[in-house]
């Protein structure tokens, strides 16, 4: 996998990770000395699998090394979900040919059983201490001219790495109010660029190349946060016992909060839902 | 040799008048289309003058081409009109419209480069509307129509007074429409011509959960941090009735004073025409959720009414003389000669 770096606004080659790492080296090596690099050349750099990023439940439970108690719960859309539409990819022949079936637009995602996905649920006061930023590197995926996955959350120091898994350009363009915006071109196959952020939100993430992707990333200054599946259930582990007022966000219908309180080695619950 | 406007130049500038409007209209499909940082870099696109024209870069660097190509335009014009017109103040207005597309360019350059910021964002846009009027002036000022005409009118301090609070209140409404689009908030009010159902939004804490309730569930739209999109949006939509009121003033005053003239009157008319489009457009660009083709059209008739306005202005200046003026005073309908 080959990682760039962005330094004063220019992408600069940071080696590659894992077995690509001699044969990166290598190719760029030749690149030099034939004195040449070709763009061509660059894209043949294929896509490798980035690192597997943690789920959010792991990333968690993986720092969290405080306490015993955990909040879990489910964040329920009551009512007639609504419809999702196909997205139109054929503003790029590359993004229309990556899929078979039509790609559903992803802002709101109801279950089956009414759970609402992705959103970010996290305890946005009670939590007291400094947490060291865990070293589990969260990937954002440009796959299929789709953001995979649609919402990721890290701590604040956390690396996220950015990678384009597609075989046409993106430009990541995040808007963060908080921490410091950006917006970085992608156009090599497999390319990867890690990013840290100091400050707690969460924000989005759009390409401009392709007006319908669209992440959020959601930075927080605790390990006690989650992003609902499927099924709309999250659990937030390892909490000293104390009262904590949990943030339940979605990026279609915004927050609510709750107050739970919990004690050593208790299981809390909290529920969230939205429409009707 | 500076002895008479040539009759090319005209052809010229009205060529690149027209160029202009096609570039408004390409920078407005930059921002219908969410494209606007699609090329990260600039002057160049990914590097090079060549990229692959898919998805936003082909909104983006589309608008760059056609941006360079008026920016030549304007250059030739600017110097045709320097060796060859005689007027010092058309060469001046030639220059000043030269300078304008250099600013403009780098306006541009530098909304990319800090990332869209509203204020610089906005400024593209407004700077953009006094381009394609300077453009359009010069194409009027070289006509052979303007050459030929003689002040033969009086003129009316009403009528001179009402054109220009007009080009201020549509060059206002444009400035708030660039407001608009750049925050984001072409969606803040998603019914039309009711907001929310109601004369006016609501403009309170309170009122933001209301407008977020109709938001999500009737019309499926991302909920609102704060009640300023609204405030924003609200602000085009009554500044538009404001402008609305200013037209149809100025035409009740023409037809009153120089209800002959079907030059005036027929600048003032077309200019009420195109309100009542733009604001048929404006309700198409909510019905149609921000539709590319009518939320673009929008923005370049904008251009035109101001560029109207303008132009009826200016020809009223011409086209009528302050001798007359104190004479008139005391017979303010005039009953003079249609003027072409």
């Amino acid at each position: 996998m080959t990682v760039y770096a962005e330094e004063n606004g220019v992408l600069k080659f940071h080696g590659s990770r894992g077995v690509t790492t001699v044969a990166a080296v290598g190719l760029v090596s030749a690149s030099l000395l034939l004195g040449c690099a070709k763009e061509d050349d660059a894209r043949a750099d294929p896509p490798s699998p980035g690192p597997k990023a943690p789920s959010i439940t792991q990333a968690a439970t993986a720092t969290a090394t405080a306490g015993t108690a955990s909040i879990a719960g489910k964040v329920s859309f009551v009512g007639e979900a609504p419809v999702a539409s196909a997205l139109d990819l054929n503003a790029d022949p590359v993004c229309a040919s990556t899929h078979d079936s039509p790609v559903m637009g992803r802002d709101v995602i109801v279950g089956a059983d009414g759970g609402l996905k992705n959103v970010f649920v996290y305890v946005q006061s009670g939590a007291s201490g400094d947490y060291d930023a865990p070293d589990a590197e969260v990937v954002l995926d440009q796959k299929g001219c789709v953001y995979e996955p649609h919402a990721v959350a890290l701590q604040v120091g956390q690396t996220l790495n950015l990678l384009n898994s597609d075989s046409t350009t993106h430009n990541v363009h995040a808007l963060p109010e908080e921490n410091k915006p950006f917006n970085t071109s992608m156009p090599i196959p497999g390319m990867v660029i890690p990013k840290t952020f100091d400050e707690t939100e969460i924000f989005k993430v759009k390409c401009d190349v392709h007006p319908w992707m669209s992440s959020y990333v959601g930075v927080f200054d605790n390990p006690y946060f989650a992003i609902t599946g499927a099924d709309g259930s999250f659990k937030l582990s390892g909490l000293p016992a104390g009262t904590y007022t949990v943030a339940a966000r979605h990026e279609m219908y915004g927050e609510q909060l709750l107050e739970v309180t919990v004690g050593d080695g208790e299981a809390g619950e909290a529920a969230f839902s939205w429409g009707g | 040799m500076r002895t008479a406007t040539p009759r090319g130049l005209h052809r010229f500038a009205v060529v690149a008048a027209c160029c202009t409007l096609g570039l408004v209209f390409a920078g407005g499909l930059v921002t219908s289309t969410g494209s606007g940082l699609a090329v990260p870099d600039w002057p160049l696109s990914y590097g090079t003058l060549n990229p692959p024209m898919v998805g936003g870069i082909r909104y983006e660097h589309s608008h760059r081409l056609i941006a360079g190509s008026v920016a030549l335009l304007t250059t030739a014009l600017m110097l045709w009109a320097w060796r060859r017109e005689p007027r010092r103040w058309v060469r001046a207005l030639a220059l000043v419209a030269w300078v304008t597309v250099l600013v403009q360019a780098l306006l541009g350059g530098l909304t990319v480069l800090l990332l869209l910021p509203t204020a610089v964002s906005v400024t593209h846009g407004g700077v953009a509307q006094v381009f394609f009027t300077l453009m359009c002036l010069l194409a009027v000022v070289t006509s052979p129509r303007w050459l030929a005409a003689r002040a033969a009118e009086p003129s009316h301090a009403d009528v001179r007074a009402i054109g220009i609070v007009a080009v201020a209140c549509v060059y206002v409404q444009t400035l708030l429409g660039a407001w608009m689009r750049h925050t984001g908030a072409g969606l803040a009010i998603p019914d039309f011509p009711l907001s929310y159902g109601r004369v006016a939004p609501p403009f309170t804490s309170a009122g933001l959960d209301m407008v977020n309730a109709v938001r999500t569930r009737t019309y499926v739209l991302h909920y609102l941090d704060s009640i300023g999109p609204v405030a924003i949006h609200f602000a085009h939509r009554a500044w538009a009735a404001v402008v609305l009121a200013a037209i149809v003033t100025l035409l009740v005053a023409t037809v009153r004073r120089h209800g002959q003239s079907r030059l005036f009157v027929g600048l003032s008319a077309m200019a009420v025409g195109l309100v009542c489009a733009q604001a048929l457009l404006g309700g198409l660009t909510i019905w149609t959720r921000k539709s590319v083709i009518p939320t673009t059209a929008h923005v370049a008739l904008g251009s035109v009414i101001l560029a109207t306005a303008v132009v009826h202005a200016v020809i009223y200046r011409r086209c009528t003389t302050l001798e007359v003026d104190r004479a008139a005073a005391t017979a303010p309908v005039s009953r003079g000669a249609a003027h072409a």
